[in-house]
């Protein structure tokens, strides 16, 4: 629950007519402090319930959660003049049968943007050079919960990463974001504040559901690449999110750039990282270059982007129909890949989840066999 | 002599030895690995190795990826453990006067199965 109170302070006040005068919000706490702001610096002002801001917990079968969908790419505009890119979201998912609590679980994605871009990471022997010393270069920003996240058993949780509203009231093939169960990445005052990538979400988002971003690059909006990107989930290891990426010994930058903004990445220890997923640029497969690591992922999805595809994860074909409970659930005939890439399970994950099954998904670090591009994001 | 000079038809052999630095993890159980290499137009070929650990190519000169993924479930515990061995090697430039011998080393990876 949550109450905006600005706008009719404001309209009591008669702020915004002729006459000129300046206003401040005077705030007389308990304690006796006085706390004094000028309205021109509030955007609103919200009353949240303090039984909503979750309860800390401890940390539970992290190593089962999983990235099941990254929507990046965006979808084609209803009048067929262009695309629309500013709706991306990411999934994640239990892949296990017991609930699953991470602390600090934080989102990052690896130098270059994208996988076609010039990658200044290679040395002379074909290997990165992060590679040796385990570290993944978070480029940009990233973005954590402030609070425990809890995914119950075979469940998935939705984060917005760009357009947390209903996007299908412009565009009908883009997504409805407007859920009181879906997270969003909204943090404006950490300069992450372009409106057209972050407009105020919906009203049914609670906003203890909007995650919070430490931004240490360029730019006005966490550039998730929407043609392939590199993307990491993880959770840092006795330090804070904030705390970490605020520290300039974590600093790092692709040899021979710049060490400017634009090219300030964080390093991130690979034993810290959760997940992760490795996307290339169909029509630029020539130029498409491994960002990630072994250790964490050998493989790459292929995206064609600007159609409503999305990333999906494969189903586990032998360790889901392992489940007696899933007798007479599952549904087979699997049709919505794009081109050759499909889950070759055969099995519809959306349909068998719909029908009460519990899905298991493939995780061999391999983007290649464990996920295909899908024609569209499961949230339509 | 690795390579030919027909003209009609330039081949190199590409030999791509794959190393094990995790010993404590083991090998994949198959001796036969299967290992991928993917020119530049994305396209793949793929070969297994030998009981050397080593997979052959033989593919016209260019820049070249290998990569090779392989799993396994240990049951045999109470806990069961899924084990990746995943190697990539990228930027081998086969040509008929290089040596197109290289290493890959394959990491070595687990993770619990929660059931």
């Amino acid at each position: 629950m949550k109450k905006k109170l600005l706008p009719f302070i404001m309209l009591a006040l008669g702020f915004g007519t002729a006459e000129a005068q300046s206003w401040k919000l005077v705030i007389n706490k308990t304690d006796g402090q006085t706390v004094e702001l000028a309205t021109s610096d509030i955007q609103d002002i919200q009353f949240v319930s303090e039984e909503e801001t979750p309860p800390t917990l401890p940390d539970q079968n992290i190593d089962q959660i999983i990235i099941k969908e990254v929507y990046n790419g965006g979808c084609p505009k209803d009048e067929g003049t262009g695309s629309f890119i500013q709706d991306k979201c990411i999934i994640l998912y239990n892949n296990c049968p017991q609930q699953a609590v991470v602390n600090n679980l934080c989102f990052g994605f690896a130098t270059p943007y994208n996988a076609e871009g010039n990658n200044h990471c290679y040395d002379e022997n074909g290997q990165l050079v992060y590679d040796a010393e385990g570290f993944m270069p978070a480029l940009n920003g990233i973005w954590y919960y402030p609070y425990s996240l809890v995914i119950e058993p075979y469940s998935q949780v939705v984060i917005n990463v760009h357009g947390a509203i209903d996007n299908t009231q412009t565009y009908s093939q883009s997504v409805n974001y407007a859920n009181k169960d879906y997270y969003c990445m909204y943090d404006p005052e950490s300069g992450y504040n372009n409106t057209g990538y972050y407009p105020t979400p919906a009203d049914v988002i609670p906003t203890t559901h909007y995650l919070k971003t430490v931004k240490y690059g360029q730019g006005n909006a966490w550039a998730l690449s929407i043609t392939s990107p590199a993307l990491f989930i993880f959770q840092p290891q006795g330090v804070t999110p904030v705390d970490f990426a605020m520290n300039a010994d974590n600093l790092w930058y692709e040899p021979t750039v710049a060490q400017t903004p634009v090219y300030a990445c964080v390093k991130v220890p690979n034993e810290w990282i959760i997940d992760a997923v490795e996307v290339f640029n169909t029509a630029k497969k020539e130029d498409c270059k491994k960002r990630l690591t072994a250790d964490l992922d050998v493989g790459y999805v292929y995206l064609t982007n600007k159609l409503g595809h999305v990333l999906y994860r494969n189903v586990d074909k032998e360790m889901t129909e392992s489940l007696s409970e899933n007798s007479g659930k599952l549904v087979y005939g699997y049709a919505l890949g794009v081109d050759d890439s499909t889950d070759p399970s055969g099995i519809d994950a959306e349909a068998s989840i719909r029908n009460g099954a519990h899905i298991i998904f493939q995780d061999n670090n391999n983007s290649s066999e464990d996920f295909h591009e899908r024609q569209k994001c499961s949230l339509r | 002599m690795a390579c030919s000079f027909d003209e009609s038809m330039e081949l190199c052999e590409l030999k791509v030895q794959l190393t094990y630095q995790q010993a404590s993890f083991g090998e994949p159980e198959n001796a036969r690995v299967r290992v991928e290499l993917k020119d530049q137009n994305a396209q793949i070929f793929v070969d297994s190795t030998d009981i050397s650990r080593t997979a052959r190519f033989i593919v016209p000169p260019g820049i070249y990826e290998a990569s090779t993924s392989a799993a396994y479930i240990d049951s045999t515990e109470t806990t069961w453990w899924r084990y990746n061995f995943n190697g990539i090697r990228s930027q081998i430039i086969v040509s008929p006067d290089s040596l197109n011998q290289v290493e890959m080393h394959v990491k070595v990876t687990r993770k619990r199965i929660v059931r």
